[in-house]
């Protein structure tokens, strides 16, 4: 009889906790891609998010559109200056707009000298001159290959440090040279039009005073930005005032109305974060002004400077908490697949169930996984009458292979059960009976977390624990095995859950502003963390277990 | 951590790209909002259009993160709306305020704005995308159902006070708890919900409960929704109002479910100002290791915050904008006149006003104007701008231009 039924047990054993791995590991596969694809796509609904919308403002980004003079107006009224003079008219030279629009502060600390000649000379300007507006530096304009004797003479009368906002292109080392000849100068330029404005928006020149000095670690400051394209430069000359009344310094957006990945990244940097609650401050203000930069682009630029709680930056941002997940998990991705390819080539008399429940284990125990199941494959037994291989391990090894033959299931189990209830939602029951403690009962998270708990032992028990041991103990009555693999799966997995609920609601009550959706890398990482915690927890208590011969420890 | 924010970032555009059309000035909103260099206006003439020109104000929707989690639907009832807000808005539902026809029905408008929105759907929640309020019938329900397909969940009474414990019940199952702190309006007063407003915005950014009074007598659900609360003094109950709206008699009883306080002044734009600065905090309850305090109120006394100015005339215009205390800048909602800043307010938006200070320190007010020039007053706007101006601002470079 026995003869009959060990193929088939076999079978049972050898294929039945490989495929539930293979299902776990598709669907936390899904769900990780799911993080990845959320956090890597701009803006999937932009063919209808702009339909119906009356304005163009946002809750983070002020847009100004229209024609040129219709901006200008707007900008005027929208800094209160109805009755001031007239700005020059389209024939005004923008050199005397810029210079026009700077009222010196004394003394002067130091000098902003720009191109003038060439194309994109405004362009490259403007970084510079609305630094200049702002903190009342005086500009000179320097040509191309020199400085005539009047800029020279400016520069040497202010007898300040020069800094030069233009590339070699515009203003060359030859024109530099004039300019150091006469004081102390520095050419502060990057490549292209949208770098250079990140790069005066971050750069400060302490002893000078020169630059905004808006990095990311500038934590505090309520920082304000004007957003054009450089085909759009009148529009930024228009909106000039801004960078008095708002402190706001100038960004560029690309001409197709799409958004520079080095402007992108800064104002992702620019995200500020709380501590104790959104509403303590700092913030960050766009202006958007012109009629290239895309309404998608808007958003994005909106949604990026959406303050964040400190440890997670908020959504799609990446916060330090996440860092710290992010590295736990990868640490635990490649634990994972060193046992799998090690097991495979060292261990392959080792029966399949148990090999899988290594590599599962491993993944969600990093390192530790790998110490463990090294100390456990250390010393085969040299004459075990055994069908199957046995090793000599001391109690606290045979308890850690004894936690892993559950814990290697039982945690995916619960991961993947609680990445379905998010994924299709918790249930929620309210009635009137909902008094007193009762409403615990139609609560969707102790739901949720119940479910988790007995899912694991459901799923865990006959589809893992039973096959397996049928494997290992061929000779044991089937009745008899189906209780004392449900026994062993519930204590086990009773163990793992204390120590995962528990983590998952300290990380939740203690550690995270809110409750992560499926789509998060929080929701892994947390889960991750608590089923290390959970191993952690769950391997003493299986100690009693191996001890008492309920559970096996030498396989 | 910046070396973490900058890979991915650097990865993001990369793989993604952000690419996106740029449109003609034709295709652009032909009517922008008034903004200042410190407020924007959020113009609209009716209720309706006022929620739908919040919602697209907060939510981009190009993308899941930017949109909401789901949709308050509600009927123009000032009572059933200001309830909503104060339980419904807050994470993690993430939904704006969006209102019926004066028929109760659902405007196209309404209807399209939603569609535009695309909820994601409450995760805690069954996923549900809409929340309709009142709609004995169900045809409202019915209606969204069947045109944007979304999963609605209705509670169905038009009794505000049956509302609030309803969704008391439906709030502690969602966050498996009660929150101590409670709301408490006066029902019957007539200011009762203006003098509330400040405290609805709290709620609606940080989701504690909310129970309605009368002004000389408490409801059965009230003291229900108080007899769930089990902090150390049981509950912690605001009154928003002085005793003229909710009686001494009514806040003695209330006394026995917990601790009372009172966020009032002498009119509705005191009592909203005193709520911008309010704060209360101190014992909740402890177990040896651990602790929770508790903890009300923005407290706002100083320089860099954001408001919400909204008419003390329009309360349905008003009860959606406490959106913006949810999301972008955050802040507390104050009341104005159409074309005057009361005193109240006037003198509390003066002790927070900001100066100027370093380029890399910068401190900032804003505020954001809700309702057309028939509801707040281009002056009353100017006011405001000016009352929110750095202080030691030199604008000779800018009259220079």
């Amino acid at each position: 009889m026995n003869d009959k039924r060990t193929p088939r047990h076999g079978f049972a054993a050898k294929h039945i906790p490989l495929i539930l791995a293979v299902v776990f590991f598709l669907i936390i596969s899904f769900g990780l891609a799911s993080v990845l694809r959320e956090n890597l796509r701009v803006a999937p609904r932009r063919d209808t998010a702009e339909n119906g919308r009356l304005y163009a403002h946002m809750k983070n980004t002020t847009r100004f559109s229209g024609t040129l003079e219709t901006v200008r107006s707007d900008i005027r009224r929208a800094v209160l200056l109805e009755d001031s003079p007239q700005p020059g008219d389209e024939t005004t030279p923008w050199q005397d707009v810029i210079t026009g629009a700077i009222s010196v502060s004394e003394p002067v600390r130091h000098v902003v000298v720009l191109p003038s000649e060439g194309g994109s000379a405004l362009a490259w300007s403007l970084p510079g001159a609305y630094w200049a507006i702002y903190s009342g530096s005086p500009v000179v304009f320097a040509g191309t290959d020199s400085l005539d004797a009047g800029a020279l003479a400016r520069i040497r009368e202010y007898g300040a440090p020069a800094f030069v906002a233009a590339p070699e292109s515009l203003l060359s080392d030859r024109a530099l040279g004039q300019i150091r000849a006469v004081v102390q100068a520095r050419r502060v330029a990057k490549g292209s039009l949208a770098a250079q404005a990140v790069h005066l928006a971050e750069f400060r020149d302490p002893d000078s005073g020169f630059g905004w000095g808006r990095t990311h670690d500038s934590r505090n400051g309520y920082f304000e930005y004007v957003v054009t394209t450089p085909r759009e430069s009148g529009y930024a000359l228009a909106a000039f005032p801004l960078s008095k009344s708002n402190a706001a310094a100038l960004l560029y957006a690309s001409d197709d109305g799409s958004l520079p990945g080095v402007t992108d990244r800064y104002l992702w940097k620019q995200r500020a974060d709380f501590y104790v609650t959104p509403a303590e401050g700092p913030f960050r203000h766009l202006w958007v002004v012109g009629n290239r930069i895309s309404y998608a682009s808007q958003a994005r630029m909106d949604h990026a400077l959406e303050k964040g709680p400190y440890p997670s930056y908020g959504t799609t941002a990446f916060g330090p908490m996440e860092g710290l997940l992010v590295v736990f998990m990868a640490w635990g991705i490649a634990s994972g697949i060193f046992v799998l390819v090690h097991s495979t080539r060292a261990l392959p008399h080792v029966p399949l169930g148990m090999r899988i429940a290594w590599i599962s284990t491993a993944t969600l125990v990093p390192v530790l996984g790998i110490l463990l199941y090294f100390a456990a494959y250390r010393r085969p037994q040299p004459a075990s009458s055994s069908p199957h291989p046995e090793f000599i391990r001391p109690p606290s090894i045979q308890s850690a292979a004894a936690t892993v033959m559950g814990f290697g299931y039982g945690a995916p189990v619960m991961i993947v059960i609680a990445f379905l209830f998010l994924y299709f939602g918790l249930p929620l029951f309210y009635g009137e009976w909902a008094e007193g403690w009762r409403f615990l009962f139609g609560a969707g998270m102790p739901i949720m977390m119940f479910v988790m708990w007995a899912g694991a032992i459901l799923l865990a028990w006959p589809l893992a624990q039973f096959p397996m041991h049928l494997a290992l103990m061929p000779g044991m009555k089937r009745r008899k095995l189906l209780k004392r693999t449900f026994v062993i799966t519930a204590v086990s997995m009773t163990a793992v859950s204390l120590g995962m609920m528990t983590t998952a609601w300290w990380m939740q009550m203690y550690k995270l502003p809110m409750m992560p959706g499926e789509d998060e890398i929080l929701f892994f990482g947390a889960m991750w963390l608590a089923s290390f915690i959970g191993f952690l927890i769950a391997w003493p208590l299986n100690y009693p277990l191996v001890r008492t011969g309920l559970k096996m420890g030498g396989v | 951590m910046r070396l973490w924010m900058i890979l991915l970032l650097a990865v993001g555009p990369a793989c993604g790209g952000t690419a996106q059309k740029a449109e003609s000035p034709a295709e652009r909103p032909a009517a922008e909002a008034t903004a200042t260099a410190y407020t924007t206006r959020l113009p609209a003439a009716d209720p309706e259009t006022q929620a739908i020109v919040l919602a697209q104000t907060v939510y981009g929707a190009t993308r899941e993160e930017n949109s909401p989690g789901a949709i308050i639907l509600c009927p123009q009832t000032p009572a059933l709306a200001f309830t909503a807000m104060n339980r419904i808005t807050h994470m993690p539902v993430n939904a704006p305020l969006l209102y019926m026809t004066p028929q109760g029905d659902v405007s196209e408008a309404t209807l399209r704005e939603m569609e535009r929105l695309k909820p994601e759907g409450v995760s805690q929640d069954g996923k549900v995308q809409v929340y309709v309020i009142g709609d004995p019938e169900e045809k409202t329900s019915d209606k969204v159902r069947e045109r944007l397909k979304y999963t609605v969940r209705r509670f169905g009474t038009v009794n505000a006070i049956t509302l609030s414990d309803m969704l008391d019940r439906w709030a502690a199952a969602m966050k498996a708890d009660h929150p101590d702190e409670v709301v408490v309006s006066a029902f019957d007063h007539p200011e009762g919900i203006a003098h509330g407003m400040g405290a609805m915005g709290w709620n609606a950014h940080m989701g504690k409960g909310f129970a309605w009074v009368y002004t000389n007598s408490i409801p059965e659900e009230t003291r229900k929704i108080l007899d769930r609360r089990y902090g150390r003094d049981g509950a912690y109950i605001y009154l928003t109002g002085g005793a003229e709206v909710i009686s001494h008699t009514v806040a003695e009883e209330l006394s026995r479910y917990g601790l009372v306080r009172r966020i009032a002044g002498p009119d509705v734009y005191a009592t909203n100002a005193v709520n911008a600065g309010y704060k209360d905090f101190g014992s909740n309850f402890g177990w040896w290791w651990g602790w929770m305090a508790r903890d009300f109120g923005w407290g706002l006394s100083q320089a860099g915050h954001n408001f919400i100015i909204a008419s003390s005339e329009d309360l349905l215009g008003a009860i959606p904008s406490a959106l913006l205390g949810h999301m972008g800048k955050h802040g507390p909602i104050l009341l104005v006149g159409r074309d005057d800043v009361p005193p109240p307010v006037s003198d509390y938006l003066e002790m927070v006003r900001p100066f100027v200070s370093g380029p890399s320190h910068t401190i900032r007010n804003h505020a954001w104007i809700v309702g057309d020039e028939s509801r707040i007053s281009w002056e009353a706007q100017k006011t405001i701008h000016r009352l929110l101006t750095p202080n030691g601002l030199n604008t000779a470079g800018i009259a220079g231009m």
